[in-house]
């Protein structure tokens, strides 16, 4: 009889009722599911910021399919993320959104050597097709926006933005995410939003005004290992997102190479 | 005023029907057995049920009417009531129980309460205006009750079965303030109950439902001279059975024939006293007409009388002394031999 | 064993943020221009959508109590429903209803100009929308479990609807509404889902207490778990407030 995983918990005479409400257990406990992944060499939790959601979901895809491995993504406030990696989060990976929230995890000394692998600047998101004919920054002053909440690197970048094109714009929202300004574009509610031009690049549901260069800024990603040591997934993972294909897929992405 | 009411209720897979008059200023009693429809009827006078078919009078007013489609709700038709269980709002004081009436209609703070200890005063129960319902006896929270149901000023006044929750003490004391406030009250005033003594004494006018329908309505002294249903034949203390008359003779259930002192023909009612048939263990001699051999359903003794009933006329009752239940071994299943007097039979048209 | 297992589960993290709340700096830092304009809306808005849910949670709970009617449990379901909805869900469905470019939405910004997402008006309808079947459930039991007959017994007596409603309704579902307000008010001062998803996160307009504490929680651990207290306050109040419903069941 095989007992490779920590959830089989006996011969087969033991319910699968009782087994699934058991795994369901371990799964809502973030401290065991977290022992369970550490354990488990073929699978890896990558913590990225969300901006990254659909070139890392690719990338992903890709090393499963090469490395049969599975891969688990949080995506979410790069803020956010690093805040729980330092409360002990099992991440295994770090992808940031700005190189201040990596520095934060890596003072605490819960990362090391981080590498920059993707470059994306600026962009205003509005309703397919731009209706309302948002031509620059200064259009915002006349309509709706919404900002990342300036805790979040997208809401930093954004308020960099305006401040170099000299706009005030009084935001109707301060969203946890980068996502989440963007589906309030999507979904009609507000008007325009700033955030990575790579978002934009990957959405069906927005259409992009680009920034001009003089008040644009550029967001840096920089990815690092969690931990002493790392798996040999993680490492897989973390080197096919440095690599020429890694950069192939985010360049389809919107990214640039740093 | 006059009340003219014709009721029409569907409750469930059944109908209350009901046709009451009342002249102004006088007491109907409708008596009944449980689950006749006598609060049904209530409650369709006082508006809180509506008429699936009717119509409604008091005085010049219309209450209801289902042909204009005319439904006047409770609080407009100035008619107040009684509730068996008294209903006393327990969150107030029962002075503000007997002042919400005047209050509810328009009255100040100062005159509505003045109004409620006048009617307080009235029923003696002035030392009890701060008291709150929980804190009465029932014989108390009944009067209270009426006090209010008066203070709004009625012009006909609902009570349902206003002693059916009391003790016997407080029965006879809510009994004296029931009639005072009637006799003082210009209101027209139907009472609902169960208990025949009760109907007979309080009625000027009784109608008795019986299965959702009056079964039989007049004075007091008409119920009791001719009584039309076992029901009301209870009430008054007599055997009501229906016949066919012929000449006079009267052909009753059981093949039995009761001779008539006066002939009668067609469907007829005829009625007789517990008191009139004699038991006898043999064939009574003599010139007696009616003279019948039955079983002996089974006996009750009340003190030193006894009740039995009899196979034939079936569920009939007799009353004989205890002293001639014994010489006579009565028991259930016994043959004994019965004889009526044919003067002692009352008969009228069915 | 078992049992004792849960009553540390629920009490644990409950002592925890106690033990580290920064109660030295915890008066400076509520006392922040940030955080005061927080409560002071959180507040507003909470009792605001405590008074809606009560002036249309009651004739809804007595619609609910004493109607007649076909689709009557269907009606209740939906009450039900936004207690046990995921409150993002209930904030992506205000969107659809009352967005922009929601169904009701789009009249009301046609018709009178108003929109209602990202707006105080937005949050307070968010937080009425969960925190509404609180006040009408308890509402609802406690018309049930009133004799119908003072009612009736107090319309004989001339009062029209809404003098029974006042004097003999109300009264006698006094402590019961209360309890639900309390209920609500708490649902609404803590709802954070739907209010983020509709409304946003707009500082003085929009971002109530869990909101700011989210955020805090980002940049300065410390403020969130100050924000935290408050509302720890508020539900062991209510607590307190509703022990004689709760905590005495024999």
């Amino acid at each position: 009889m095989k007992r490779t995983r920590r959830w089989d918990l006996g011969p087969p005479g033991v319910s699968r009722v009782l087994r699934g409400s058991v795994l369901a257990l371990l799964l809502l406990s973030p401290a065991l599911a977290g022992c369970s992944n550490a354990s488990n060499d073929d699978a890896v939790v990558v913590f990225a910021a969300a901006s990254l959601t659909e070139a890392f979901e690719e990338i992903g895809e890709e090393l499963e399919r090469t490395d049969d491995v599975a891969v688990t993504f949080n995506f979410g406030a790069s803020s956010d993320l690093a805040r729980s990696i330092v409360d002990g989060s099992p991440a295994q990976v770090f992808a940031s959104a700005d190189e201040a929230m990596m520095d934060l995890v890596v003072d605490e000394g819960v990362a090391r050597d981080p590498e920059v692998f993707a470059a994306s600047d600026m962009a205003i998101a509005v309703a397919k097709g731009n209706p309302l004919g948002i031509e620059d920054l200064g259009d915002l002053e006349r309509i709706s926006v919404a900002l990342c909440a300036p805790e979040v690197p997208c809401g930093r970048y954004a308020r960099d933005v305006l401040e170099a094109a000299g706009v005030s714009v009084d935001a109707r929202s301060l969203e946890p995410d980068v996502k989440a300004v963007l589906a309030r574009v999507a979904l009609g509610e507000i008007d325009a939003g700033i955030v990575y031009g790579s978002d934009v690049a990957s959405s069906d549901d927005v259409s992009a005004v680009s920034i001009p260069d003089g008040s644009n800024v550029v967001a840096r990603y920089p990815i690092a290992l969690i931990g002493d040591a790392p798996s040999e997934t993680a490492l897989a993972f973390y080197e096919l997102v440095v690599s020429d294909a890694g950069a192939e897929i985010l360049e389809r992405h919107g990214f640039e190479r740093p | 005023m006059k009340l003219r009411a014709d009721v029409r209720v569907g409750r469930g897979d059944r109908t209350i029907a009901a046709h009451v008059v009342a002249d102004p200023s006088r007491r109907v009693v409708i008596v009944g057995p449980n689950g006749a429809g006598k609060s049904t009827v209530l409650a369709a006078l006082a508006g809180t049920v509506r008429l699936d078919e009717g119509r409604i009078e008091l005085g010049d007013r219309l209450l209801a009417d289902t042909d204009t489609d005319v439904h006047l709700g409770p609080h407009e038709r100035n008619v107040g009531v009684v509730f068996q269980d008294g209903l006393l709002f327990p969150h107030m004081t029962v002075l503000d129980n007997v002042a919400f009436g005047p209050r509810s209609r328009g009255a100040s703070r100062d005159r509505a309460g003045r109004r409620a200890r006048e009617e307080l005063e009235r029923f003696d129960l002035h030392s009890l205006a701060e008291a709150r319902p929980r804190a009465l006896s029932g014989g108390e929270a009944q009067r209270v009750a009426l006090a209010r149901a008066l203070a709004a000023g009625p012009d006909l006044l609902l009570l349902d079965e206003p002693f059916g929750a009391l003790d016997v003490t407080s029965r006879v004391e809510v009994r004296r303030a029931v009639r005072l406030a009637l006799d003082e009250s210009s209101a027209t005033a139907i009472l609902v109950t169960h208990d025949p003594v009760e109907a007979l004494a309080m009625g000027d006018r009784i109608v008795v439902m019986e299965k959702g329908r009056v079964s039989q309505s007049g004075s007091p002294d008409e119920i009791r001279a001719r009584p039309r249903s076992a029901y009301v034949g209870d009430l008054v203390g007599l055997n009501v059975i229906h016949g066919r008359g012929q000449g006079d003779s009267v052909e009753i259930p059981g093949d039995t024939a009761l001779t008539l002192a006066e002939p009668m023909d067609g469907p007829v009612i005829v009625t007789f006293h517990p008191h009139a048939v004699s038991l006898h263990a043999t064939r009574p001699e003599g010139s007696m007409r009616n003279v019948w051999e039955t079983s002996v359903r089974h006996v009750e003794h009340f003190g030193g009388r006894v009740r039995v009933e009899l196979d034939s006329p079936p569920g009939a009752a007799v009353e004989v002394t205890g002293a001639a239940a014994s010489e006579l071994g009565l028991a259930g299943g016994r043959r004994v031999w019965a004889s009526l007097k044919a003067t002692e039979i009352g008969c009228f048209p069915a | 064993m078992l049992a004792l297992v849960g009553a540390a589960f629920l009490a644990l993290p409950i002592a925890t943020i106690l033990w580290r709340a920064p109660w030295s700096r915890l008066g400076e830092l509520l006392a922040s221009e940030e955080l005061v304009t927080t409560l002071r809306l959180s507040l507003f808005c909470s009792l605001w959508a405590t008074a809606l849910s009560a002036l249309v949670g009651i004739p809804l709970a007595w619609l609910l109590a004493r109607g007649s009617f076909r689709g009557k449990r269907f009606l209740r379901g939906l009450v039900i429903l936004p207690v046990v909805l995921p409150p993002v869900i209930a904030g992506l469905a205000l969107i659809t209803a009352f967005g922009r470019s929601g169904v009701m939405g789009r009249w009301l910004f046609e018709t009178f100009d108003v929109s209602l997402p990202f707006t105080t008006a937005g949050t307070i309808l968010a937080e009425t929308f969960v925190a509404m079947p609180f006040l009408v459930l308890a509402v609802e039991g406690a018309l049930r479990s009133t004799e119908r007959g003072y009612e009736d017994a107090a319309a004989t007596l001339g009062a029209g609807s809404w003098t029974v409603f006042r004097r003999v309704t109300l009264p006698a579902i006094a402590p019961a509404l209360l309890s639900g307000a309390l209920l609500a008010w708490a649902r609404a001062i803590g709802e954070f889902g739907a209010t983020i998803t509709f409304a946003g996160n707009l500082p003085g307009a929009t971002r109530t207490i869990p909101l700011a504490a989210f955020f805090a929680l980002q940049r300065e651990p410390e403020a969130a778990i100050a924000l935290s207290l408050v509302l720890v306050a508020v539900s062991l109040g209510v607590l307190i407030g509703l022990r004689d419903r709760w905590l005495v069941r024999a």
